[in-house]
């Protein structure tokens, strides 16, 4: 093919082209609309489903015995806000302080070095996380506990916000950050005072996406936290999460069990929607307060 | 843990993809709790180094991958 071909010459198959960029538009639109189909789907099974089970007890009582009537999720709701929320304070400094250290100052190499070691973390299967805070946490206690739930899902959510990190503070022109040291402003508070708000929204993003990632992993917390049929806010016990909840309930043998887990996926999708949505709606304000 | 749901969890090898089969997460996930040995948990703990080791070097292909095609052909304006 010599360049003259490859380039097209205008005026020159133009029909042809035309079609070919038509029928080439509307294929793509069609992978666009293959892509969120399965959301769609999923949503509208998990809303068709959960609905009809969805109840206040569900979410103020306690499991009771299969076969008994009534009962619900509580101990789940208040351990997934629990574990994820001390997850998420744990990994986030971290991850936060990673991603800088990764933008700012390992330089070249460095940088690719441990950005290759967070992308093999980030890939590391969920359930070998758990095997390690078993190993870390629940052997050395000699108990399950939210705690070891905590840190697994930490070591989880790292990865995520640090890579998120890293990829938001690059998108903060250098100018700006030459502009600060014309001012003789030293690096690390050109870091902390000019390139971090101005990357914070991103980050938050970040934050939010490690948030909703961790709120539904069941595999971290098996063997971790383990599951409890009873409201505890210690992290020194074993407690429920709603992950860990649905999965016994959706493979267990009974029908009540089944609706149960229809209704607390659904508690769980609208939970991280609402958190997602509540975050964003401060951050609007904030951002919109400032200007 | 999704697959889990589905797969079937038989612990047989079989090449027909309509058959049960088992992965390497789910068998730690269904049987760690019930571990009572430690030569059992160990066993478990030497699937989760093994899945460990598959993800290392998936993620090191990828990466070489990137870099060759990256750096080898010398027109990134076309990847970018």
């Amino acid at each position: 093919v010599t360049a003259a071909t490859s380039l097209g010459i205008p005026g020159r198959n133009l029909r042809r082209r035309r079609t070919t960029d038509r029928v080439m538009r509307v294929l793509l639109g069609l992978t666009a609309v293959v892509a969120v189909i399965p959301l769609l789907l999923v949503l509208l099974y998990v809303l068709l489903q959960g609905l009809p089970a969805l109840n206040l007890a569900l979410l103020t009582q306690s499991p009771v015995p299969a076969g008994f009537p009534g009962g619900g999720v509580a101990p789940a709701v208040v351990g997934t806000l629990i574990m994820v929320g001390l997850g998420t304070l744990i990994g986030t400094p971290v991850a936060v302080l990673a991603g800088i250290y990764i933008r700012e100052y390992a330089g070249g190499r460095g940088a690719t070095v441990i950005r290759f070691l967070v992308d093999v973390l980030a890939g590391i299967p969920t359930i070998a996380v758990g095997l390690f805070a078993y190993g870390l946490v629940v052997v050395p206690m000699g108990s399950f506990s939210a705690l070891a739930g905590a840190i697994a899902l930490a070591i989880i959510i790292i990865p995520i916000v640090a890579r998120i990190t890293d990829e938001m503070l690059g998108l903060v022109p250098g100018s700006v950050r030459e502009a600060a040291y014309a001012l003789g402003i030293p690096p690390w508070k050109t870091i902390v005072r000019v390139v971090l708000p101005g990357a914070a929204t991103g980050i938050i993003t970040g934050v939010l996406l490690g948030v909703a990632r961790i709120a539904g992993e069941t595999a971290p917390l098996i063997f971790t936290a383990l599951g409890n049929q009873r409201v505890t806010t210690s992290l020194g016990e074993p407690m429920d999460a709603l992950p860990l909840r649905i999965w016994v309930y959706a493979t267990g043998p009974y029908d009540s069990w089944h609706t149960q887990a229809w209704a607390a996926s659904l508690v769980l999708v609208f939970l991280v929607l609402a958190f997602s949505i509540l975050t964003r709606l401060v951050l609007r304000r904030r951002v919109a307060g400032r200007a | 843990m999704a697959v889990t749901m589905v797969i079937g969890n038989a612990p047989t090898i079989s090449l027909s993809f309509l058959s049960q089969g088992y992965t390497m997460a789910s068998v730690i996930a269904n049987e760690f709790t019930e571990a009572t040995t430690d030569l059992y948990r160990s066993s478990l703990i030497e699937i989760g180094l093994l899945l460990l080791i598959v993800t290392l070097l998936v993620n090191a292909a990828a990466r070489l991958l990137v870099w060759r095609v990256t750096y080898s052909t010398g027109s990134r304006s076309l990847l970018s």
